[in-house]
């Protein structure tokens, strides 16, 4: 399927520079438009990723919830359904967010828990610092 | 009708005769506010001003009569600060609550430390630049009226900066944040005591200065301050994600900033609140961050936010798990 959707962000952020940042002069709206291209950029690299990605982060986290005795629902079976994904996803990182108590007041579970914010952030498939701006890049 | 008629009407009424807007533009500094500076003319007189008016979205949510009550203190010390013209707390003037200042001389530079000045040069505005934190902390907050209007806390400023960033990450996040949960509860279960309360700026950097030559003309963007513990400045200026605009490898490390402010203000730095208050600071990076994303995708905000999960892993390393 050409152009592949990292092909056509990639041809967006192209355009977004060759032709409209040259037209643009004033630093407030120069400024958007290269974290605008930086993220589609950053999109287009990485947005395959996601989808094992949010598998990986939902298994890991329902497996140090087992550790505390805490049951998981099961994810989606169709593994190429985003939303779904997300859902799951988001279901396991709000157990893990409600039961920190539990989990801290086990050395087995507070070290998984560490381990797997660890591995998280190195996995993390949107990982930039797109724009200059705070979130990006805190020292702005 | 447009910013720049409203601004002309709102001036005209404030000076009683007509006025003239000229060279508007909005300036890209500024993720908590819109700043937008222009030349006023009236009475053949031609006044460079800047005006702030709060964003439709933003990085954080802040108050603008504190900043207003803050600024207009501030004018009766030490600290230089923006001479503040008119304020429309209701927002009936430019659309949101906004105020007018006088544009103060000089530049913002906020990576003038490691800049293209020689090194000596930039030493000495390092030293100008954290007498100035310093002086903010030795303001006399009660005896220029802050008193009724700033929260004070003490001798509980942690627990309560605490309080309030967990309140304004469950205001803003649209996900779980396991990750915050957890500094969270180590940030309660260690959090120290407060012998001073002093005015907290809340985001001091050169970003937030003006620099005209080598002296720092104006101290901008009050709209964090409020009443605390000093050593929440110190944490948020030595934190090493703030490295390039704090320090100058080798010369001006976080030993030399806290010495200056140390030598300045007479009072000593405890290591470990200095850490927790370090810890505190990126846990507020973090949720300015979440509160970026939200204005986001709620097409309020302008710029992208990413998950801030390299701050995570920041604070993973400085609570030693």
């Amino acid at each position: 399927m050409r152009p592949t959707v990292s092909e056509q962000l990639t041809g967006i952020a192209h355009i977004l520079a060759e032709v409209v940042a040259p037209e643009i002069t004033d630093p407030y709206p120069a400024a958007v438009l290269a974290g605008a291209r930086a993220t589609l950029e950053l999109l287009a690299r990485a947005w395959t990723d996601v989808p094992a990605f949010l598998c990986w982060d939902a298994r890991a986290g329902a497996a140090v919830l087992a550790l505390v005795g805490i049951p998981v629902p099961a994810g989606p079976d169709d593994v190429l359904d985003v939303a779904a994904l997300e859902a799951h996803h988001r279901e396991v990182r709000g157990l893990l967010e409600g039961s920190m108590p539990a989990v801290l007041a086990d050395d087995g579970a507070r070290a998984a828990l560490v381990q797997l914010f660890r591995d998280r952030a190195a996995r993390f498939p949107l990982n930039a610092r797109p724009d200059g701006g705070p979130g990006a890049h805190p020292a702005r | 009708m447009k910013l720049g008629d409203r601004l002309a009407a709102w001036i005209a009424e404030e000076v009683g005769a007509p006025v003239a807007i000229g060279g508007l533009r909005r300036t890209s500094a500024g993720f908590s506010r819109e700043n937008w500076q222009f030349d006023a003319t009236w009475a053949g007189e031609t006044h460079r001003l800047i005006a702030r008016r709060d964003p439709v979205g933003s990085v954080l949510e802040t108050d603008r009569r504190i900043e207003t009550a803050v600024v207009r203190a501030m004018a009766a010390t030490n600290v230089p600060s923006p001479t503040l013209r008119w304020v429309d707390l209701d927002g009936v003037r430019l659309g949101r609550p906004s105020l007018i200042m006088d544009l103060s001389p000089g530049v913002c530079d906020a990576f003038v430390l490691n800049g293209a000045r020689p090194l000596p040069e930039r030493v000495a505005i390092a030293r100008r630049l954290y007498d100035r934190l310093a002086d903010i902390h030795l303001v006399d907050w009660r005896a220029i009226g802050l008193g009724p209007v700033l929260v004070d806390p003490s001798p509980r400023a942690a627990l309560a900066a605490v309080d309030h960033w967990e309140a304004e990450l469950r205001r803003v996040q649209l996900d779980p944040e396991p990750e915050l949960a957890l500094v969270l509860s180590w940030l309660r279960a260690h959090a120290p005591a407060n012998d001073i309360t002093t005015v907290v700026h809340g985001d001091f950097k050169a970003g937030n200065v003006l620099l005209d030559g080598d002296t720092i003309s104006a101290v901008l963007d009050w709209e964090t301050a409020h009443l605390g513990d000093p050593r929440e400045d110190l944490g948020w200026v030595t934190n090493p994600l703030r490295s390039g605009e704090h320090r100058i490898p080798g010369v001006w490390e976080p030993a030399e900033l806290l010495a200056q402010w140390s030598g300045r203000t007479g009072w000593p730095v405890d290591p470990d609140a200095l850490r927790w208050w370090q810890v505190l600071a990126n846990v507020k990076l973090s949720v300015i961050v979440l509160t970026g994303s939200r204005a986001f995708i709620e097409h309020r905000l302008d710029r992208i936010h990413q998950s801030p999960v390299n701050i995570y892993r920041l604070l993973l390393d400085q609570i030693g798990a």
